[in-house]
């Protein structure tokens, strides 16, 4: 007894300095934008490099999201993008996965396997014909192309997701209504839906990052400055000749902030979120 | 025979609803999924820059690529190389979740800590880290030049550049820990309870029933892993420029260039199916032979 104590300290005190030296890690590059977005241009690509800031530069935050680019339109036009993307993916991926779940007709193990297939397929795939489409469309510098798919379920990996959480839910509730009159659809808004707040959660992050975060789509389908989104906008401080390090690493912090918010609050559904992707086998 | 007419009913009424509900998913497939990918087989098989009428080539996209396309082989090769290190970030991973998923006091600053980086957006990751790694005034070369070490390469040599992004991509590995911890919190206690009870060692109670246990986790992660890795894009345009010499020309890199930078539109799309069934060769290797090895309760 007393040696399995004896392990488990030399463990923990094992475990203790592997976990705070990798922290420091994983928290230094993070340290280092915030003290790069403080710096003035020349010192931070002065001869001989400072790693704190000599006259806190401010001023870059000021610069970069007023001045240089306008990155609070592009911040709206992500917001936009995350809100009208990610309701409309909670709402289809739960109709869909409630179809799934709840009516078992023969085919329905079929489409199940074609859904998860597509998992499987590279965008790539279809990345080209779908683009040549929206331009013979003219929707390409719209945000059609970049939104149409959270109408049809978002991703297979949400509906999949939704369809391991609707399984597990009692079926009395259901069936008490349709006894009452309810017609399918009314139970699925009046009784399902407020059953669902975890894994609604869970899909909203998921779907929120993914938009916030989308580089290839804009880059593909929006030209036009007015409309990029705010990923997009911080490549606008690279330029051929020089690149604004300091307003750049301003701008990118701003641009993390917002997925941290929403990460704290949700962020005992996140991890129910990964445990229900089915890890477990 | 009123009974079948009313179960005939039923099941009726029950088909129809299921069609009803899964519509919107349906309807996307078709549309989004089984039209473009039709779409682009036929492209595949002609020359077209967007402009100019298209002209139907048959197989010479393919034989071209496969012949006449030292680009094609380079890119493939540097692309396999970066999936080569995948087992580097699910180790490293392991680890980690293996000393998070201990009893202490702390765990979940730390938990929190080893996961920041993963809500860092892709294009800010890329745009730190070009900027951690620059030669002159990055804070790797301070911090070498500090301890009385020159300073490395980094992103500007054929050399180091894989390494480099190779560190950098450990930086989040925080994404793959979350799924390690929730696997290790599902191993069911009173299994390792019971081999305490026999006798087994650390060592057997970790090998022979934590890794089976958690080895849907490490497979599932294997499979996603290796798709995203082929599909790896974002470092090489935003950093690297495919370069140096080529060695970070990634394939989808070098597919996007000559989609949407040469507009060689039927050529791209024959790029993108040979990745698909490499994709799904590589998969199915997978599936048959570690997908056998791995471990479920049912």
């Amino acid at each position: 007894m007393v040696s399995t104590k004896k392990a488990k300290l030399y463990g923990d005190i094992f475990a203790y300095v592997i976990l705070i030296i990798c922290s420091l890690i994983f928290i230094l590059p993070l340290v280092w934008m915030l003290l790069t977005s403080l710096k003035s241009y020349d010192e931070n690509i002065s001869f001989i490099p400072t790693f704190l800031p000599q006259k806190l530069m401010f001023e870059n935050y000021r610069v970069a999201l007023f001045e240089f680019i306008p990155y609070f339109k592009y911040f709206t036009n992500s917001i936009f993008l995350v809100v009208v993307g990610t309701f409309a993916t909670v709402i289809t991926a739960t109709i869909v996965a409630y179809g799934f779940s709840r009516f078992k007709v023969k085919e329905n193990n079929f489409f199940f396997m074609i859904l998860l297939g597509t998992m499987m397929l590279p965008p790539q795939v279809t990345m080209i014909s779908s683009y040549v489409i929206w331009a013979k469309l003219y929707l390409v510098n719209t945000y059609v192309p970049l939104l149409i798919g959270c109408f049809f379920g978002g991703s297979a990996f949400y509906i999949f997701l939704a369809k391991q959480f609707i399984s597990g839910l009692p079926i009395d509730y259901e069936e008490a209504a349709q006894i009452d009159g309810a017609n399918k659809l009314q139970i699925f808004f009046k009784i399902i839906i407020p059953l669902l707040k975890p894994l609604i959660a869970a899909i909203s992050i998921f779907s929120f990052q993914s938009i916030w975060n989308d580089y290839m789509g804009p880059l593909i389908y929006i030209k036009d400055v007015n409309l990029y989104t705010v990923a997009q906008s911080l490549t606008l401080f690279d330029m051929p000749h020089e690149t604004l390090w300091g307003e750049m690493m301003a701008a990118s912090l701003v641009t993390i902030l917002p997925i941290v918010i929403i990460f704290a609050f949700f962020q005992k559904y996140f991890i129910s979120g990964i445990t229900l992707g089915g890890v477990k086998g | 025979m009123n009974d079948i007419v009313i179960k005939n009913k039923n099941i009726i009424s029950i088909r129809k609803n299921f069609y009803l509900f899964i519509a919107p998913w349906l309807i996307g497939f078709i549309l989004l999924n089984a039209i473009p990918m039709l779409i682009s087989l036929v492209m595949s098989l002609t020359k077209w820059d967007m402009i100019t009428e298209v002209e139907w080539v048959g197989l010479k996209n393919f034989i071209d690529i496969f012949t006449n396309d030292p680009l094609f082989y380079k890119s493939l090769g540097v692309t396999f190389l970066w999936a080569s290190f995948l087992p580097i970030g699910i180790i490293f991973a392991l680890f980690l979740a293996n000393l998070l998923n201990r009893k202490m006091i702390g765990t979940t600053i730390f938990r929190t800590i080893v996961y920041i980086p993963v809500i860092v957006p892709a294009v800010a990751n890329c745009l730190l880290w070009n900027w951690m790694f620059n030669i002159e005034n990055g804070l790797l070369n301070m911090i070498l030049n500090s301890v009385g070490l020159s300073s490395y390469t980094w992103l500007m040599s054929e050399k180091s550049v894989m390494f480099s992004l190779i560190i950098m991509s450990l930086w989040q590995v925080g994404a793959n820990v979350v799924i390690f911890l929730a696997a290790l919190q599902g191993v069911d206690k009173t299994l390792i309870e019971a081999a305490e009870i026999d006798g087994a060692g650390m060592y057997v109670k970790y090998f022979r029933i934590t890794l089976p246990l958690i080895s849907p986790a490490i497979f599932f992660q294997l499979i996603m892993g290796i798709i995203g890795a082929l599909q790896v894009f974002m470092q090489g345009q935003l950093m690297t420029d495919g370069g140096p010499n080529k060695s970070t020309l990634f394939y989808i890199l070098y597919l996007y260039r000559k989609a949407f930078e040469q507009n060689d539109m039927g050529y791209a799309s024959g790029l993108a199916w040979i990745l698909f069934a490499i994709i799904m060769i590589i998969t199915i290797i997978v599936f048959k032979t570690i997908g056998k090895k791995v471990y479920y309760e049912n």
